[in-house]
């Protein structure tokens, strides 16, 4: 049984707990396995989610190749069982639909599933017809979350998702950007639009979203979903070379991509982040970011510090 | 903004390549079969060429690009319509307007790089493939799959002893740069020729060009 606390929780108590966390400044390989699971709620509706989540650009995208897929399917039953719910994908990502619903029909024990997708085409009539194949390919009946993919015709798109949600078709709606583009337009649709999810690039490398997008989101009560939390891959392998330092045990990272995880989901307006991975073990790693404290303003600071003079 | 690894690349070729199993020997043999072709250069031989070349670029357009690599990469619905628009250029020209000789006695320098860059991908580029760790499964042939159809078919037009062929290096030469990205980006070192191969031809070409305006 995960015992499961709020992110909002989570602040309060890292006072109390900091006089120990400091105590143990030194420790690199905290231990937390029965520490608290980290959620955040989803303002619209007050349904709470992990904070981290799954990407699955290009991880899932493995065609039909059988050894690939059980690779993958491992992937998944390790984020099942480590507490994860969210799974984001596209029909932009080729196969990844298609294999995400081959180890999906292999995993029993997947009732926490939240299931995030988007569209991603030009037009009603092909919106529709994409959606609806993307149900098929995931062995959905309906989508928990669907966003419309960088802001590819979203007035048209936008006017379906308001349908299937009336209809109960579809739980909730999101838009997306990746790689910091558009943000200006992006800020002027949610600023007018009743979406329920946005969906942007934020990591401690990144941070143009801190500017506008992110505090407009919480003003708007729309949940944040953090894409490229680790600039694919390129900040763990660049941080990689460097010590991590002592003061992370603080807020209880063994590894740097609990760090960069920490960083962005302790962002008061990011709802989850959602890395993407091929391997288990770092799955597991990425998941352990759901455990433990989080930093507050202060210690994010130091982060950014940290990260920026290496 | 490439949707998948350089493993599940690898993969989907040992795939492509079983499925098509002997199309891509059968592609090479008409590619030897077209640079000897080119050693008389008449324009019934520069037809026959040219239907060989059109052949490749289509075949690799419809099958690899629009049926197999389709499903793990949006990218490829674009380069299989380049690739089948660049088959029916060359069909236009080559075939229908027998605008097209190709000359591998061109004593020029372009005629002597072109007759290089065509064996560059008919021998080279499959023993770099097996050289650089990869089998016979997982090499990409000329005539059935993008990088070496594309310097082959630099190399042929570079062998066009007579006229302007601008129109139809376009697409190979967009090709040899989005290709050289990709190259890059997964990496596939074999296919880092793509660059020295597309500026030596943009280059040949435009000296051609040159002084056949004068």
């Amino acid at each position: 049984m995960i015992a499961k606390v709020t992110k909002e929780e989570i602040g309060r108590r890292r006072f109390l707990t900091a006089a120990a966390g400091f105590a143990c400044s030194t420790c690199t390989a905290p231990a937390f396995a029965d520490s608290a699971f980290l959620t955040s709620a989803i303002p619209s509706s007050g349904e709470r989610l992990p904070v981290i989540g799954m990407g699955s650009w290009i991880t899932f995208n493995v065609g039909s190749d059988e050894k690939l897929r059980a690779g993958r399917l491992e992937v998944l039953k390790s984020f099942f069982t480590t507490g994860g719910a969210l799974i984001d994908s596209s029909p932009m990502y080729g196969s990844s639909e298609d294999v995400i619903g081959y180890c999906l029909k292999r995993i029993t024990d997947r009732q926490a599933l939240f299931a995030a997708t988007k569209v991603w085409t030009l037009s009603k009539w092909l919106g529709v017809r994409q959606m609806e194949e993307s149900e098929r390919l995931w062995g959905q009946a309906r989508f928990d979350l669907m966003q419309i993919h960088n802001l590819l015709d979203w007035e048209t798109h936008l006017e379906t998702l308001k349908e299937w949600k009336a209809g109960g078709r579809l739980r909730y709606s999101g838009i997306t950007t990746s790689h910091g583009r558009r943000h200006g337009e992006l800020a002027e649709i949610i600023s007018k639009e009743p979406f329920d999810f946005v969906q942007l690039t934020y990591n401690i490398a990144d941070r143009e979203a801190e500017k506008r997008l992110l505090p407009l989101a919480a003003e708007r009560g729309i949940a944040v979903i953090a894409n490229r939390p680790f600039r694919r891959g390129e900040l763990p392998d660049r941080l990689s070379r460097h010590p991590l330092p002592a003061w992370a045990g603080e807020i209880d990272c063994g590894n740097w991509p609990q760090f960069l995880l920490k960083f962005i989901v302790s962002h008061p307006a990011v709802t989850c982040a959602i890395p993407a991975t091929s391997r288990v073990e770092h799955m597991r790693e990425n998941m352990g970011a759901c455990r433990g404290r989080l930093p507050d303003a202060a210690m994010r600071k130091r982060m950014i510090s940290y990260v920026e003079d290496l | 903004m490439i949707p998948y690894s350089r493993e599940v690349f690898f993969s989907f070729l040992a795939d492509y390549n079983a499925a098509i199993w002997p199309a891509q020997a059968v592609a090479h043999l008409l590619g030897v079969m077209a640079v000897s072709l080119t050693f008389k250069a008449t324009g019934y031989n520069g037809r026959i060429v040219s239907a060989i070349m059109a052949a490749a670029w289509i075949w690799t357009g419809e099958i690899y690009h629009l049926t197999f690599f389709v499903s793990i990469s949006f990218w490829d619905r674009g380069f299989g319509t380049l690739f089948i628009i660049q088959g029916l250029l060359i069909i236009w020209s080559g075939v229908c307007r027998s605008h097209l000789r190709f000359d591998a006695k061109a004593r020029e320098l372009t005629g002597r790089a072109g007759l290089a860059i065509v064996i560059l991908a008919l021998v080279a580029y499959p023993l770099l493939s097996g050289a650089i760790g990869y089998g016979w499964s997982e090499t990409a042939w000329f005539g059935v799959s993008p990088t070496a159809t594309v310097i082959f078919t630099l190399g042929l037009l570079l062998m066009t002893g007579q006229g302007r062929r601008t129109h139809l290096l376009v697409i190979p030469l967009l090709c040899s740069a989005t290709g050289f990205a990709l190259a890059l980006l997964l990496p596939l070192p074999q296919d880092w020729m793509l660059l020295p191969v597309g500026l030596a031809a943009t280059i040949l070409a435009f000296r051609r060009t040159s002084r056949s305006d004068l």
